[in-house]
């Protein structure tokens, strides 16, 4: 008996669609066994995820709350992933433009909402951009690996907010006193730069429309416009970019300046949408859990749509487990990766087939 | 600043490198034989939290050495198969590795946050010997530490030797370089990649019980805070050998320590915690100009799944 792996040179859809499904139902089932070990029940820990994100109103609008910003930075992420350049900091991309956003709000408490929320979303892009632009050019021009660059990026933007709010940013009824354990916050911004929410939910809806603009309008910008073509052009094959004379560090650039505003855009929806002032917890992983959904979704709206709806679900439910089964936040890490790993193992089967001889 | 913080600047400088230094020389050894293993901050805190539950329980630290050797070991198992053997994509492998240990490990030490080793069951410095420990500035950072400071230097010298005096080192590295040429001269591809990526885990993961039983002796969550990412970095910066690495280590060590110093002059904390990871961009933007000068860079083969006979 031989295996024989030939690579596959069509994938029918429906086989694609069910290697897809195949491979998250055996990662539920890979970390049911690490429940188990656990001591908890796995059924009873999925049905209170899926009761909980999808099963209730108030579940469904959170999980639609948790979609927003996991669509905008994954929107952005999958983007420039096409280009071939990883970027793995979105997360300090979604930081620097919430911190953007606060320095309009806290510059202009007394200005109107017609003025101040498209400010806000205006300077936070661009600040999302600016902390995106460096590993970009240093790529292009240095051969620095992306992947760290990206990421020690987001540490130093992490450490430097950490001390804002610590110090400069503190707010002001607690200035002249050293303060430990969770008194590290900023001021709530006014009411004004608050982003308008729909009925009784937490959905504000500005962001909602953006990051459905965002996914359908990397899709049209990838497909239908001349830089598009380029980043696919560049990331497919880097050699045929240079030699039909497109520039790397442009393509390269642009998609990050795309990737790193629409994360700043997250950032700041989550600020005025959400939070309204700054505290240490103000970062809840979005950046880091968009890179899945970016990867699973690609630049494809139904794609993305489907991937960030139920990894927000998983999100909203999560919260729940933490609190009736006492366990770790770090819970919805074990479960990405394991969901990774098969998905990963599953798009063997779609890139190869595999046939057994005598 | 007086000599005495010098001193004390470099011995915890000395000391934070040596986990970084363990991390890096495995993923050295994966790299070279061309699989990209991103999954290095999960393999650590795994370790970390396999070693640190280990030690507690037996009250033996080297015991917890060698469980979380062998946790680190089947982590890096996990990338293998999927970039080995399945052809995956190792950028997103990698990271789902670190999410998964990230994850894995929490849950694991969920009941032991907050525990402290006792104090048998930790590594302590150790002068080697009095006279030594007395030399101006470098006596203590050189002579007073746990064993596995001394080991992991005799783990890179023994790496670098084997990577460029022996047969085995021509293997590894012409698997990294062109994987076809390695296989046609008849070696087995997929078994020295498996190897190397095994020898990283282990590694990635002994670094993980540095911190847990030796560094700050008890559990706490996401403790490893980068350091698995900076030993990627780390291993750039060590162009993939492994005595510029212990170079690259005690480097990044002692701008941490010397962070933690400043601390007491008065300087912010949090912004000195950040320093660690800018110095790591700086330092690789200005090795990059280096490794282009020299034209020294990755095995040429890194992060590219081998299949006979396909381009």
């Amino acid at each position: 008996m031989r295996v024989i792996v030939r690579k596959r040179v069509v994938v029918p859809r429906r086989f694609a669609l069910a290697v897809r499904i195949g491979s998250v139902v055996l990662a539920l089932l890979a970390v049911a066994v690490i429940f188990y070990a656990y001591g908890v029940n796995p059924l009873d820990v999925y049905r209170s995820i899926f009761f909980n994100a999808f099963g209730t109103k108030v579940g469904l609008t959170e999980t639609i709350v948790r979609m927003m910003p996991l669509l905008l930075v994954s929107a952005g992420l999958a983007l420039v992933f096409k280009t071939g350049f990883w970027n793995i900091g979105a997360e300090g991309q979604l930081l620097v433009g919430a911190m953007a956003a606060y320095v309009v709000a806290r510059t202009f408490p007394d200005a109107s909402s017609i003025a101040l929320i498209p400010s806000m979303f205006l300077v936070g892009f661009a600040a999302g951009a600016a902390w995106g632009i460096p590993p970009a050019v240093l790529k292009a021009k240095l051969n620095v690996n992306d992947v760290i660059s990206t990421l020690m990026l987001y540490y130093v933007i992490y450490w430097v907010f950490q001390h804002l709010i610590h110090g400069p940013w503190k707010a002001r009824e607690r200035v002249g006193q050293l303060t430990y354990g969770g008194f590290a916050h900023t001021e709530i911004i006014s009411k004004n730069a608050w982003l308008p929410v729909i009925g009784e939910t937490r959905i504000h809806w500005p962001t909602l429309i953006l990051s459905i603009l965002a996914a359908v309008g990397v899709y049209v910008f990838l497909n239908y416009t001349t830089a598009g073509y380029e980043m696919k052009v560049v990331g497919d094959n880097p050699e045929a970019a240079r030699a039909a004379g497109i520039s790397y560090l442009r393509t390269v650039t642009l998609a990050m300046i795309i990737s790193g505003g629409l994360a700043g855009l997250a950032g700041v929806g989550e600020f005025a949408g959400i939070q309204h002032r700054f505290t240490p917890e103000f970062l809840s992983g979005y950046g880091f859990t968009g890179i899945i959904t970016a990867w699973l979704g690609g630049v494809n709206p139904i794609g993305l749509l489907i991937a960030n709806f139920l990894f927000g679900g998983l999100l909203v439910g999560g919260q729940y487990i933490m609190i009736d089964y006492k366990l770790p936040i770090g819970v919805v890490d074990m479960f990405n990766g394991a969901v990774l790993f098969f998905v990963l193992a599953g798009d063997f089967l779609l890139r190869y087939r595999i046939q057994l001889r005598r | 600043m007086d000599l005495s913080v010098v001193e004390n600047i470099l011995w915890v400088g000395f000391r934070s490198a040596t986990p970084l230094l363990l991390a890096s020389l495995g993923e050295i050894y994966a790299e070279r034989s061309g699989i990209l293993n991103l999954g290095v901050e999960g393999m650590m805190i795994m370790g970390a939290v396999s070693a640190f539950i280990t030690a507690l329980t037996t009250g033996n630290p080297w015991l917890g050495v060698a469980v979380a050797t062998a946790v680190g070991l089947l982590m890096s198992l996990i990338h293998g198969v999927i970039s080995i053997h399945l052809r995956g994509n190792q950028v997103v492998s990698g990271l789902a590795l670190t999410m998964f240990g990230l994850g894995l490990s929490s849950v694991i030490g969920r009941k032991y946050v907050g525990y402290q080793l006792p104090v048998k069951a930790r590594f302590l410095p150790k002068p080697l010997s009095e006279g030594l420990v007395k030399l101006p500035l470098v006596g203590k950072a050189l002579f007073d530490q746990e064993p596995l400071f001394y080991l992991s230097i005799v783990i890179a010298v023994v790496l670098w030797f084997v990577l460029y005096r022996t047969k085995v080192g021509i293997v590894i590295r012409s698997t990294g370089e062109n994987p076809a040429a390695a296989d046609a001269l008849g070696i087995n591809v997929y078994l020295v990649r498996y190897a190397c990526t095994a020898l990283g885990g282990a590694l990635a993961g002994m670094a993980g019980a540095y911190l847990s039983v030796a560094y700050s002796p008890a559990w706490i969550e996401n403790m490893t805070a980068g350091r698995g990412w900076i030993a990627l970095a780390l291993t750039i910066f060590a162009l993939w050998n492994p005595l510029r690495a212990i170079f690259g280590a005690y480097l990044f060590g002692v701008v941490e320590a010397g962070g933690y110093t400043l601390q007491a002059y008065g300087y912010s904390q949090w912004l000195l915690n950040g320093v660690p990871y800018l110095l790591t961009v700086i330092v690789l933007t200005a090795g990059a100009t280096e490794t282009m000068r020299r034209r020294m860079g990755a095995p040429a083969a890194l992060g590219v799944p081998y299949v006979r006979g396909e381009k």
